[in-house]
């Protein structure tokens, strides 16, 4: 058959395909108009076939290229996440994927809370080795941060604004640092590795010398609310870091790449769930943390009741019973 | 199953058993992509820090949020709302895609934009230069861990061969390859100049014979390859 013979006779079949997806990407498609679209793709499937097989030339072979393309794209294209697929996600999935990798939770967990309690309880025994990690001028600014106030200038000082103002700080800060923990660790692991350690050494150190400061009481009602979600949630993004390093290392019988591919498939539920802990540490730091209406008991309560509650739900959420 | 050909085609086969055809972008035009959005998100953060401006301490803690998203997920929202491109992107005429040739969707967008910090190590992009230089489809590190390949949008071009040229009969029956050759160089003939086109159709020895005129005689033979008559 000739290009020309076989263009006449399929011609309109392709101009209804056309027709149909403009329809169809117009978002209101009319279900007369959009009637055996799956029929007619496969058909246009098959016309770019036979052109390419005889030849019928680049021009013809775009364009019937360009039909299964678009076609293509709106039968299998993304779909909008639902509410219950992300509540699946964060509650499910993410639970069940980081028990999966428990031994990888484990390492990054003695990573930043062993870099953590050695770096405080050093600096709590001989409070000026904090000057090796932290320099003078950061740590005055702490001291002056915690320096136990007046109750009545405080509440004046902080108010919804201000509150709004430290939770975008968090946001950027605190949600940047997990996503480049997670993204450095695609280097064999050694950047999330570095990563965890450095924050467990300053934080440390930082906390350690409060305490000598004498001002353990101002500190600890403070980072108790936030403090599981956020360091937790830190070390998680750690964890699905250490993944795509370890899929790298040691990529089993298959490629590294595809060793990767399928390493961050499994990560990232494990993603998602330090994205949701460390927003809501943040929400936590801005809203709670810092007000003076709630009283020091409560706060301390709360925050060692959030520790219990996450632990509780890594290790038992989004089991089946 | 998809394989890359030498003229950096990605060729992927659907369900439905047919192959589409993917020219995959190099790491230039994504360059120039991304800094087309580096103007577009900088612009963007200008317009808020002067609309947040008015409203003090509160207008800086949403500005920190909005720079927030602008950094990591800027082009997962154009990526999943504009069918896989940014506006950089769609400057260029690129678009995301799955290695398996569907639409990107939400999972692999924040993974390659979210790896993208480990392809901007140790500076100015260098770790993604470099794996995308060394990847036969040019991925940078994002692209392989997500599973995405970067490709051009094809427009429709015109036809090659124009319609006047009188069809000629091969001397003897080509194979389906020599058939292809001859289509291909057609079809490209154009891009050419005179001479080189003349030097290449006389390299297709005893197809042209001793004619005068050897790419008009190869044209002649396309033009009835194509089933002019």
């Amino acid at each position: 058959m000739s290009r020309e013979v076989f263009e006449e006779r399929h011609d309109p079949d392709w101009r209804r395909l056309e027709n149909q997806l403009r329809e169809l990407g117009s978002g209101k498609p009319t279900a007369a108009a959009t009637e055996n679209f799956p029929v007619l793709y496969r058909r246009v499937c098959q016309h770019l076939a036979l052109a390419r097989h005889r030849l019928y030339g680049h021009d013809l072979e775009q364009r019937l290229n360009a039909l299964v393309q678009r076609s293509h794209d709106l039968l299998y294209g993304p779909l909008q996440p639902r509410a219950g697929q992300i509540f699946e996600l964060l509650t499910g999935e993410f639970p069940r994927a980081l028990r999966r990798d428990a031994k990888v939770f484990l390492f990054a967990m003695l990573l930043f809370f062993g870099s953590w309690s050695v770096l405080f309880t050093v600096v709590v025994v001989d409070p000026d080795l904090a000057y090796t990690v932290i320099d003078p001028l950061t740590a005055d600014s702490y001291r002056e941060m915690y320096q136990p106030a007046e109750p009545q200038a405080k509440a004046e000082e902080r108010g919804f604004e201000t509150d709004t103002l430290a939770f975008g700080h968090y946001i950027h800060n605190n949600i940047s640092i997990a996503f480049r923990t997670f993204a450095a660790g695609v280097f064999a692991g050694i950047g999330a590795i570095f990563i965890l350690l450095y924050n467990g050494v300053v934080l440390g150190a930082v906390a350690g010398f409060l305490v000598s400061e004498g001002l353990g009481p101002q500190l600890w009602p403070f980072v108790a609310g936030h403090s599981a979600p956020e360091l937790v949630g830190l070390t998680i993004a750690g964890v699905a870091g250490l993944r795509l390093g370890l899929a790298l290392i040691a990529p089993g019988r298959r490629t590294r790449g595809h060793a990767l591919a399928e390493a961050t498939r499994e990560a990232y539920p494990i993603l998602a769930g330090a994205f949701a802990l460390v927003l809501l540490a943040a929400f936590i730091e801005a809203y709670w943390s810092a007000s003076t209406l709630v009283p020091v008991p409560v706060k301390l309560v709360a925050g060692i009741l959030n520790w219990v509650l996450l632990f509780a739900f890594l290790a038992f959420g989004g089991r089946r019973t | 199953m998809t394989t890359t050909t030498i003229d950096n085609m990605r060729r992927v086969e659907t369900p439905e058993g047919v192959e589409i055809a993917l020219r995959l972008a190099g790491p230039i035009p994504r360059a120039w992509a991304w800094m087309i959005d580096f103007v577009v998100r900088l612009l963007v953060l200008g317009a808020f820090a002067l609309l947040l401006s008015i409203f003090g301490n509160f207008g800086t803690g949403i500005f920190l949020i909005v720079f927030f998203v602008n950094e990591w997920f800027y082009p997962v929202l154009f990526e999943i709302l504009g069918k896989g491109s940014t506006p950089g992107k769609k400057l260029l005429g690129l678009r995301v895609l799955h290695d398996d040739g569907t639409p990107v969707g939400w999972t692999a967008s924040i993974i390659r934009n979210l790896l993208r910090f480990a392809d901007l190590m140790p500076m100015a992009f260098g770790a993604g230069l470099l794996v995308s230089l060394c990847h036969p489809e040019s991925k940078r590190i994002g692209d392989l861990a997500a599973g995405t390949v970067v490709v051009y949008v094809e427009k429709p071009s015109a036809p090659a061969i124009p319609a006047g040229i009188a069809p000629l009969r091969p001397p003897f029956p080509l194979t389906l390859d020599e058939q292809h050759a001859l289509l291909e160089f057609a079809e490209r003939h154009t891009l050419w100049g005179p001479h080189r086109a003349a030097e290449i159709a006389s390299a297709a020895g005893p197809l042209v014979g001793p004619a005068q005129d050897r790419v008009a005689t190869l044209l002649g033979m396309a033009s009835f390859l194509l089933g002019r008559r």
